[in-house]
């Protein structure tokens, strides 16, 4: 009966047998129920993986029902199918405006996912004017759906001003949950735009641990990028410590109790930015969300002082037993950590010690992490810990620890004695109870493992070496496992050389290898080889040495008849090199070394290095996917280079733009202003264009001159005088021609041109690259527009092969002859210049020719430079794309007298 | 960002899949998955991997995989999340998790998906929230659906959460009955070794609540010693300066069930059970003893204890008995196990007999780790223990409720 009432009603019926209704029918129904229906059938065969696309234009219809039940159905399936049939959701767009004005957030917001989700060119004004409109609704829920559609119109590439505006304004939003997805359509859209952010910072931080956990992690992000940007991090994973002195000695100043604080007058220290970003992050390393734990970390990592930095360690370790599916990403990120400050996580071993429903990734991750923090309080505790591993049953967590032990006694020299002592012990335990028949795989690889710590061991602490080769010796036999008994014989061809002690038992252990040569594996074979060439050269003098030529004589004889080729090469060989050796048995006489033989098997070997067991160590910033992965994932962003690192740390003003309260007078003073300067130039929210024209430059470039070269400075030196207004007038008054001649045409002055950033030299490797445009015909086409683009080489590197082009053909002469066809054709976008080099520090100019096809939408071009790609985008402005039009003086004097007031004005 | 998500069957079909962005991700890619998971047989891929072609993060809860895709860079934890919170809400909706239950309501599924995540990116995500665009199934609606043949799962009235003062809760919540209930459950980690000393005994507890309070109620909750917390994480929407400053949770609590709190208690001396193997091989036969007692008292009785005992490789049979309860054992996992129940007071459980080792093999030489499972009601073996509850802004008296229990968790014996 209960199962009979629970079916009852369920949607059970449309998942198993979707198609036994007539699904068409159902749509096209005038009552909201058979709609209702008819589309769940559908969202049940495109659960099913089956391809529904096809009934696109009669769900589409179903947009206009007055049923919330329909519309939600129907934005479901158009989510899912938004990219397949584009064209056909075109129908419905009155539809979805008419939803816009609905009285339901519920409806507005679906609308404009809706809307946002259809790649349509030409839909493109109207979804930034839905998403303008919905970002200005009373509902919270609809603002934040206006931010999430910021980043898909932003895929569209269209209207990057209004992406950027509308960023701005849900920024500033003061809802937690909006603000919170503002910041990820930043991330999406302009994750550079600093400026952005420094007006509302404070008010950022204040929101942060209000809004819901999704958005925290975006606010976080994005707040920390800013403060990098601005600031540099205190902490990195390849140097520890940087220019922090400043900031700690601030702490000591506060008392140290900033975080109880909250106003501005209790930060007097000029990066009261960083003290609020720590003390507002600070809770939310208790939060229950993981990312919200690690991703606050991480801030907390990069920037906080010394003593403050253990405040992230009991957090990460709570995620451990608190969120077991985060395990693997947490431990990972922690043994980034621990690998560049250990001490951090000395005390807490114990949260290390591996249960047995931990998998082999956590594992692996838990050892790793101990041999790095393993500390002398600790070893005795960790060592037995391995200990116990090493009697599980699961093999591969047996060899691992024996790995581990080796890594501890390589790291820590206090318990080499004690680890050596073991991995002997259980060398001689493991490998002596079996018989050829009964050798387990698993225990093989302990025995193998064993064998290879005890080497690097070894060779880093040479001092205890007899006994150990003695033993090892001893119980060659015992040893069955082909690759144990390679680094054995290794181990006692490189031992002979400077342990007289062991000159007895050698030739016994040669002997002995002698008579099992023929049944040794082919790695053992050459390994022979390989010690007794080691044995000879080194021991002319000593008393056995004839017994060791004659079995090397035996051996080299059995090798040249081997099977294996590459054992019969080593025994040539080796008969060559040794000849003079072999000479001196068959004459009884002693033969000098000879110099060049030895220095070949004699050489010092440098220490082997024991693998981690898990992740390598990387400089991928931690809690991405990249550091998970191990490798640069798409879309992936480095933390921002620091602008100023150029200059003295330890420099009292540091750079710093002041907010509000400072007054703008300051901004002359040369790198006082800084900060926003390099790619942001004077932006504001009035004016979005962003603008870095010449007279911002001058000033603020000059706190960067250690960077530039001299040409550029008799280039800034100038420009001042470009600024006079009376220079101003007269090139605005001056006779211009308008000339067809591109040449002519590049020597226009460049102060009359608006540049606009097109590639911050952070992201292009140290390419800058802006852009402005000419305001003259293109010598090509008459549709086409000159854009000049500004190239710098930031880098200490030259760059070579710089050019550009649509992205899809490669090279100067390819690009012109496929426009050459295009152009034919109607379809050439771009013109590209000539590749040309850049020194270090050099400055260049070059002209583009690009056709906008009359409409104010971006055109993306590659760049090419040292065999790098960067996408670049051209984004016109209102008044430089310009049309050539043939009329007769008359015409033009009578159109002329048409317009009103200074028509050039827009030159600036 | 998370392009799209793909629910998969303990048989590694596809339930649903559920695509957020324009960019579609083929089926195919599940398969490749489920490949790389029965190429490890025993164990579960990490929970973060790099296909050819994307990046795959999953979580599994109660044989359901939750299988996510995405192209580009994003925090791998943030998926991760996400995809708890989409298994925990799915969970709460349903009233379980498994693969008819999903497909009886895949609709509704549906609806939760395309509400929890806009563009790739997290949206409405907490559950009193989402039950105001998208009421529950229950059986008065289904019942109703079929009788007046209309079935909406959608709320017509305006979400009012989101414009509320505090996200997580409405301003308008009516209950005929006020009450809340705070549930203790903690969990014992224990690690013994070979000669029965603790290597590790802790404690991880959680403080589960169930609010059916009207209005905008401030509770504030006290313990009687905060000191024993070694580590704490708090729902949103506790307040943290309350907790720094006084050590006292201050919250205007979310309506229905949520987790207030975690937290976790270090270096406990008194684990509540000891067992004792005794092994010893020779012959190609291992000897077993395992007595089993209480350790001290814990106060409330232990119940519901099991031993597992997962014999090595080289065991090949087992012939074991017990004085209390009853032993089973599994020749394909190689495990037995060993179902004790409550303790009598007048026999100790003990549990021997031999095992069976492989021919050629004289002494076992991997040694097993045995696990223990119990629970004990009405008492945190942490110490843990509740002060007062206060409760401000609103006109009545509600009823409240306290509970504890304990359960072992990761309770290890090494042999």
């Amino acid at each position: 009966m209960s199962a009979l009432v629970s079916g009852v009603g369920t949607d059970a019926a449309i998942y198993d047998d979707p198609q036994d209704a007539d699904i068409p029918t159902l749509l096209d129904s005038r009552y909201d129920a058979d709609k209702a229906q008819g589309l769940k059938r559908l969202i049940a065969l495109m659960a099913q993986g089956q391809d529904v696309s096809t009934f696109f234009p009669q769900v589409v219809k179903g947009v206009a029902s007055q049923s919330l039940e329909v519309k939600k159905l129907v934005y479901i399936y158009l989510v899912h199918y938004a990219d397949k049939r584009p064209d056909e959701a075109l129908l419905s767009i009155n539809s979805f405006q008419r939803d816009l004005s609905d009285i339901n957030p519920l409806v507005r917001a679906w609308a404009l996912r809706a809307m946002s989700g259809i790649k349509v060119r030409a839909v493109g004004p109207l979804v930034i004017m839905a998403a303008n409109k919905c970002a200005r609704d009373p509902s919270p829920y609809v603002r934040r759906c206006a931010a999430n559609a910021v980043s898909k119109i932003h895929s569209m590439g269209d209207e990057q001003h209004f992406d950027e505006l509308l960023v701005s304004i849900l920024l500033n939003d003061n809802y937690p949950g909006v603000a919170g997805a503002a910041a990820q359509a930043f991330i999406s859209v302009c994750p550079e735009r600093y400026s952005l952010l420094s007006s509302s910072f404070r008010k950022l931080c204040g929101l942060l641990y209000e809004a819901d956990e999704w958005g925290q992690i975006s606010l976080m992000d994005i707040l920390m990028r800013y403060i990098v940007a601005k600031y540099g991090v205190v902490r990195d994973f390849s140097s520890v410590n940087v220019e922090f002195s400043c900031l700690q000695q601030a702490h000591e100043e506060n008392g140290g109790d900033f975080y109880k604080a909250d106003t501005r007058s209790s930060f007097p220290d000029e990066r009261w930015e960083v003290r609020l970003m720590l003390s507002s992050t600070l809770s939310l390393l208790r939060s229950q969300n993981s990312a919200v734990v690690l991703q606050a970390a991480v801030i907390h990592w990069y920037f906080s002082p010394g003593n403050e930095l253990s405040n992230i360690v009991k957090p990460l370790l709570f995620l451990l037993r608190s969120s077991l599916d985060a395990r693997h990403v947490v431990l990972a990120n922690i043994l980034s950590f621990s690998k560049c400050e250990p001490s951090l996580f000395e005390a807490y071993f114990e949260d290390f010690f591996i249960c047995s429903s931990d998998s082999q990734a956590i594992q692996a991750l838990k050892l790793d992490i101990l041999t790095n923090i393993v500390s002398d309080l600790s070893a005795t505790q960790i060592l037995q810990e391995l200990e116990a591993y090493i009697r599980n049953p699961n093999s591969q967590l047996a060899a691992d620890a024996v790995n581990s032990i080796g890594r501890c006694a390589l790291r820590l020299s206090s318990t080499v004695a004690i680890c050596t002592k073991g991995l002997l012990k259980l060398v001689v335990s493991r490998s002596s109870h079996s018989g050829r028949e009964q050798y387990s795989p698993g225990r093989g690889r302990v025995v193998v493992q064993a064998v290879s710590s005890l080497r690097a061991i070894m060779q880093k602490h040479p001092a205890e070496q007899d006994q150990v080769i003695l033993h090892l010796l001893r119980n060659l036999n015992h040893i069955l496992e082909p690759t144990a008994r390679e680094v054995v014989i290794w181990m006692i061809g490189e031992q002979a050389i400077a342990r007289p002690a062991l000159a007895e038992g050698i030739p016994v252990a040669l002997r002995y290898l002698a008579k099992t040569f023929a049944n040794e594996s082919n790695g053992t074979k050459l390994q022979v080889l390989n010690c007794l060439a080691k044995i000879i050269s080194s021991s002319q003098r000593c008393s056995s040495l004839k017994t060791v030529l004659l079995i090397l004589q035996y051996i080299l004889d059995l090798a040249a008849c081997d099977l294996n080729y590459d054992v019969r090469d080593r025994a040539w060989i080796l008969r060559v090199l040794l000849a003079g050796h072999l000479d001196a048995i068959k004459h009884h006489s002693s033969y000098d070394a000879d110099p060049p033989a030895n220095s070949m098997f004699l050489r010092q070997k440098s220490v082997p290095v024991l693998p981690s067991l898990s992740l390598q160590p990387s400089t991928f910033l931690p809690g991405s996917m990249s550091h998970m992965v191990q490798h640069k994932s798409p879309g992936y962003r480095p933390l921002p280079r620091e602008r100023y690192t150029d200059l003295s740390p330890s420099s009292p003003t540091l750079p710093e733009r002041q907010p509000e309260l400072q007054s703008q007078s300051e901004s002359t003073d040369s790198g006082s202003e800084s900060f926003e300067s390099e790619d942001d130039g004077n932006y504001t929210d009035d004016d979005l264009a962003v603008i870095s024209d010449a007279d911002g430059n001058t000033a603020k470039e000059k706190a960067d001159l250690i960077s530039l070269s001299d040409t550029e400075l008799l280039k800034r030196d100038a420009s001042p005088e470009d600024l006079s207004p009376s220079v101003d007038l007269e090139s605005w008054l001056g006779p211009e021609e308008p000339s067809n001649s591109p040449e002519d045409f590049d020597k226009s002055s460049n102060s009359e041109v608006k540049k606009v950033l097109a590639l911050d030299f952070t992201n292009g490797d140290g390419l800058e690259v802006h852009y402005g445009f000419m305001r003259g015909p293109s010598i090509f086409s008459s549709s086409m527009v000159c854009v000049r683009l500004f190239l710098h080489n930031k880098s200490s590197e030259p760059m070579h092969g710089i050019e550009i082009n649509d992205g899809e053909t490669a090279g100067y002469a390819a690009v012109l002859f496929s426009w050459l066809t295009a152009f034919e054709s109607g379809t050439a976008r771009i013109i590209p210049p000539e590749a040309v080099a850049l020194e270090p520090g050099e400055k260049t100019e070059l002209n583009a020719h690009v056709d906008f096809r009359h409409n104010l939408s971006i055109v993306k071009v590659c760049l090419h430079c040292n065999s790098n790609k960067f996408p670049i985008k051209i984004s016109p402005e209102p008044g430089v794309l310009l049309r050539p039009r043939k009329m007769s003086i008359s015409v033009f004097l009578a159109a002329e007298a048409r317009i009103a007031g200074m028509h050039r004005s827009s030159r600036r | 960002m998370i392009q799209c998500l793909f629910l998969l069957s303990d048989a590694g079909d596809v339930i649903l899949e559920k695509q957020w962005m324009g960019k579609r991700v083929e089926r195919s890619i599940c398969s490749w998955f489920w490949r790389q998971r029965s190429e490890k047989e025993d164990q579960d891929p990490p929970s973060v991997i790099a296909s050819p072609t994307h990046y795959l993060l999953h979580i599994v809860r109660e044989g359901v995989t939750f299988l996510a895709c995405t192209a580009s860079e994003m925090p791998p934890l943030l998926g991760i999340e996400f995809l708890c919170k989409v298994a925990s809400v799915l969970e709460n909706y349903l009233g379980g998790l498994n693969e008819d239950i999903l497909k009886d309501n895949f609709v509704i599924v549906y609806e939760i998906l395309d509400e929890m995540m806009d563009s790739g990116f997290p949206s409405t995500t907490e559950p009193s929230v989402l039950k105001e665009i998208i009421a529950p199934p229950n059986l008065v609606s289904r019942v109703l659906s079929v009788v007046t043949g209309t079935s909406s799962s959608l709320n017509a009235a305006s979400p009012l959460a989101t414009s509320s003062q505090v996200s997580w809760r409405a301003s308008n919540v009516k209950h005929s009955n006020n009450e809340i209930y705070f549930d203790l459950v903690e969990e014992m980690d224990a690690v013994f070794n070979r000669d029965g000393f603790v290597v590790k005994c802790e404690a991880y507890g959680e403080i589960q609540a169930t609010s059916r309070l009207s209005g905008m109620p401030e509770l504030s909750l006290t313990f009687a010693n905060t000191d024993i917390l070694h580590d704490v994480n708090f729902h949103p929407c506790v307040r943290y300066r309350a907790w720094e400053a006084d050590q006292m949770l201050s919250f205007i609590p979310p309506d229905g069930a949520f987790k207030l709190m975690s937290y976790r208690v270090k270096g406990l001396k008194n684990p509540p059970l000891f067992v004792r193997p005794q092994l010893s091989s020779g012959e190609g036969i291992c000897r077993v003893n395992v007595l089993v007692g209480l350790r001290g008292d814990p106060g409330k009785p232990v119940d519901a204890i099991i031993v597992q005992l997962p014999w090595p490789p080289s065991v090949v049979s087992t012939n074991l008995s017990a004085s209390v309860g009853t032993v089973t054992y599994s020749f394909s996992t190689k495990v037995s196990t060993w179902i004790i129940g409550r303790i009598p007071k007048d026999k100790s459980p003990c549990l021997s007999g031999t095992l069976q080792l492989e021919p050629g093999i004289n002494r076992l030489e991997e040694f097993p780790t045995f696990l223990v499972g119990f629970k004990i009601q009405g008492t945190a073996v942490s110490g843990l223990k509740v002060d007062k509850m206060d409760i401000r802004n609103v006109e009545y008296r509600p009823y409240k409720g306290f509970r504890a229990v304990t359960r072992a968790a990761s309770y290890e014996i090494r042999t």
